[in-house]
């Protein structure tokens, strides 16, 4: 079982997980994300996974691929309120280090909204260098 | 591999044995099966987590590969605990794998847009992977874990803390 909602906060998305995040769950959760980036035209992403349970390879897959498509329009991600558990599979997949974790979601929304110019500079860079994600 | 009357549970203290159609809907069920198996074990929470995990990943190879061109088959998981040591074997009847060794690297992966993480996540959450697999003969994945020898290293949930999240930029 898996509920997504969203909103829009200043220039980003901000989508609240809440349940299993596995190969049942997780392309609904790429597809509703896909859809509100393109209606709403933000900017950044912020994945509030303080409601997730349950976390493994299919939806670490499904988090990466939205973080590339942000990066690729120069936008900024991050991810706010992971428990312990969720917690060690980004961590030991290597996606804690390519993509922000926040403790909380007002942490993450302060932090995204001062990422501007510089996000899509970096965004730029990374892909110059091949390093968005590809290794994992 | 029929189990008959008298090698039920055999010579393990219990034993849990579980078959389902291969889909994507049964995944919760299977890891949450095991688990609430597994709880009977002295295990942490931690470690409960890690097994699910290690099910799920391992019944998501067989829904993603095991079937190509029946769409669906069947998922038999057997899990027993034996002397402190829970075994949980996740067993197909589909293609198999012909290359064990290349299957289990990181970042190996046969479908695009997956990471190629399942093996890693596996061997990473349980104390022992085994995978017996041939073309056309199915796979066996035998996942291990013993009971209370995390409580020893300690640190392992500190180092989980608040301590592992970047500061905002």
């Amino acid at each position: 079982m898996l509920e997504v909602n969203s909103e829009i906060v200043g220039n980003t998305l901000l989508v609240s997980v809440a349940g299993e995040l596995d190969l049942d769950t997780a392309p609904r959760m790429r597809t509703l994300i896909d859809a509100r980036l393109s209606h709403t035209g933000a900017r950044h992403l912020l994945l509030d996974m303080s409601g997730v349970s349950f976390l493994d390879s299919s939806g670490l897959g499904a988090i990466l691929g939205r973080y590339r498509t942000v990066s690729a329009s120069g936008g900024a991600m991050g991810i706010a309120g992971a428990r312990t558990a969720v917690k060690r599979v980004l961590r030991l997949s290597g996606v804690s280090q390519i993509i922000r974790m926040y403790t909380s979601r007002d942490t993450g929304l302060k932090a995204l909204a001062r990422r501007r110019g510089r996000q899509a500079k970096r965004a730029r860079q990374d892909r110059g260098s091949g390093v968005a994600g590809d290794e994992c | 591999m029929s189990v008959s009357p008298l090698s039920f549970p055999g010579d393990a203290d219990n034993r849990m044995l579980l078959e389902l159609p291969a889909r994507a809907a049964n995944l919760s069920l299977a890891r949450a099966s095991v688990a609430a198996f597994a709880a009977q074990l002295p295990l942490t929470v931690e470690d409960l987590e890690d097994v699910k995990v290690a099910v799920s990943e391992a019944v998501s190879n067989v829904i993603l590969h095991a079937y190509p061109h029946l769409g669906e088959g069947p998922v038999r998981i057997e899990a027993t605990i034996r002397a402190g040591v829970l075994e949980v074997a996740i067993s197909d009847t589909g293609k198999g794998i012909a290359d064990v060794a290349r299957a289990r690297q990181p970042a190996f992966t046969t479908i695009p847009d997956r990471m190629g993480l399942g093996f890693v996540l596996m061997e990473n959450f349980m104390d022992e992977v085994l995978v017996d697999s041939a073309p056309g003969r199915g796979t066996t994945v035998i996942l291990r874990k013993t009971a209370s020898h995390r409580d020893e290293q300690g640190g392992c949930a500190d180092s989980d803390g608040s301590n592992s999240s970047q500061p905002p930029v």
